[in-house]
């Protein structure tokens, strides 16, 4: 049997950035303890002309060219997001068009079946649509598929949210012949309501304290030990670890409680520089790590959507990392070119989206 | 203002960069015509351009057409290809343009993914802009 796993993946945060501080400074709060406890320094902002669909795009584009193939081999895009920019009228169209899967090139009205969709599961949505593609690719249905995990996250206005909520997207493509295989994944869902935006609503309700042990922690470390469980893993067999980050400190108290070591995190861990960028937060983190990884690691991603849903996946690099890694903008770059705005200017570049 | 139906057609163009050359003469045409400019010929094959180029000259925009938002800055830039379009410059800070007597001139620029625009049925417009390298 071939392996199947990541063949090429890209990532993509905005350049504007508000710092933790400024937000608090707005509302009059005390900002040490607010950075203390979320860990997160600042967030990535998306500017008038970006979105779900803009960034999904760049991301895909870098995926692409590492992947190094002909985009009109990819049969298949899923997109998970929060943020689509239309209540009705899907993301993945205008994606799947702007990255060349639909028609030929040099054949302009040859058409090709392509499978689309827009999946939303709160944050797990992008890592759902790795579980569907990878499935098509084992099941000889398609060459490639690309898995898309993108947000422009708003919280309300002097809402806790409002410190974290970002903007970032990751692409992967699966298919065969991988830079990291992918050996297994696992999930675990159960009805537990800890966040929640209702139809027409701009922005979203939480439980607040709510969403941690029951939510966050219980879902995060079930996927885990299942997907250990089922490919008779252990802890000291992964290399790198990234959990879902609605700040910087969920993911390492879950990495204590399943007994990993902090260190293990901390190529993924982008969400200080960032924000949690809901859909992307989990994917940006495993991008982050694809971009150093050496042949032989292997990785833990589990991913985490309120509502609520932990998927699990181990991944082993190999040797094909190494050319890929050398093609096009790291996580890391993007997470440098950045300009702060104050408080105003925040408002106007999510004003503008308001108007919409 | 390009209606729903149009912006369609011009999808290819829109989102991809691709152009047309001539099989008589070599000329990389963009935007799309029917016929080469520089020979006539009809014998035009489809042909994708990098997306990179220069900066000729730019302008900033202060009174922006409906469903644009101002200010921002439209340049004529020269791709590497040869042809010479008009765009639309993102990611940099007005003020920094401001301050340069030489504006963007003769700076490196790669294509990037955008909205472009809001039409009158509140339907997004995506596209490409220029990014500086
Ligand atoms: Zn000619």
């Amino acid at each position: 049997m071939d392996k199947t796993g990541i063949v090429g993946w890209g990532s993509y945060v905005p350049r504007f950035r508000i710092k933790i501080e400024e937000i608090a400074r707005i509302w009059g709060r005390d900002a040490l303890p607010i950075l203390e406890g979320l860990g997160v320094d600042e967030k990535a902002i998306a500017g008038s002309d970006e979105d779900t669909i803009t960034m999904s795009v760049e991301a895909g584009r870098t995926a692409i060219l590492r992947a190094g193939i002909n985009p009109v081999k990819i049969s298949a895009l899923f997109i998970g997001s929060e943020s689509h920019p239309y209540a009705v009228n899907p993301s993945s169209t205008v994606v799947s068009e702007a990255l060349g899967f639909s028609s030929a090139f040099g054949n302009t009205f040859k058409e090709k079946t392509i499978f689309m969709g827009d999946l939303e599961f709160a944050c797990k949505a992008g890592s759902a649509g790795m579980q569907i593609c990878h499935a098509f690719v084992k099941s000889n249905e398609i060459e490639y598929g690309m898995a898309i995990g993108a947000d422009t996250a708003q919280g309300k206005p002097g809402d806790a949210l409002e410190y974290t909520a970002g903007s970032g997207a990751a692409a992967f493509i699966l298919g065969k012949d991988p830079v990291a295989e992918l050996e297994g994944t696992y999930s675990f869902g159960t009805d537990t309501s800890d966040f929640w935006r209702n139809e027409g609503k701009k922005y979203p309700n939480h439980g607040a304290r709510f969403t941690g042990e029951p939510a966050y922690f219980k879902h995060v470390t079930n996927a885990t030990k299942g997907l250990m469980e089922k490919l008779s893993l252990g802890i000291d067999d992964f290399d790198k670890v990234v959990f879902h980050t609605p700040n910087a400190k969920f993911p390492l108290r879950a990495a204590k409680i399943l007994g990993f070591d902090a260190s293990k995190l901390k190529e993924g861990l982008v969400v200080p520089k960032i924000g949690n960028t809901y859909s992307g937060a989990s994917l940006i983190g495993l991008a982050s790590v694809l971009d150093s990884a050496k042949p032989g690691e292997r990785i833990l991603v589990t991913s985490y959507g309120s509502g609520s849903g932990s998927d699990s996946f181990s991944f082993m690099i190999t040797n094909k990392i190494l050319q890929a890694q050398k093609l096009g903008k790291k996580t890391i770059d993007y997470i440098n070119n950045k300009k702060y705005v104050d408080y105003g200017t925040y408002v106007k570049l999510r004003g503008k989206l308001l108007r919409e | 203002m390009l209606s729903v139906p149009v912006f369609w057609r011009m999808n290819k163009e829109k989102y991809k960069m691709i152009g047309k050359k001539c099989l008589d003469c070599g000329l990389v045409i963009f935007p799309n015509r029917k016929n080469c400019p520089s020979c006539d010929s009809q014998k035009l094959e489809e042909f994708g351009l990098s997306g990179k180029g220069k900066i000729y000259s730019d302008t900033i925009i202060r009174v922006a057409p409906d469903g644009f938002e101002a200010p921002y800055i439209t340049a004529l830039i020269k791709l590497e290809e040869g042809p010479m379009i008009v765009g639309e410059i993102t990611g940099v800070d007005i003020e920094d343009v401001e301050k340069n007597p030489q504006g963007l001139v003769d700076k490196e620029v790669s294509i990037t993914f955008r909205k472009i625009m809001l039409n009158e049925n509140g339907l997004r417009v995506y596209g490409l802009k220029f990014l500086l390298e």
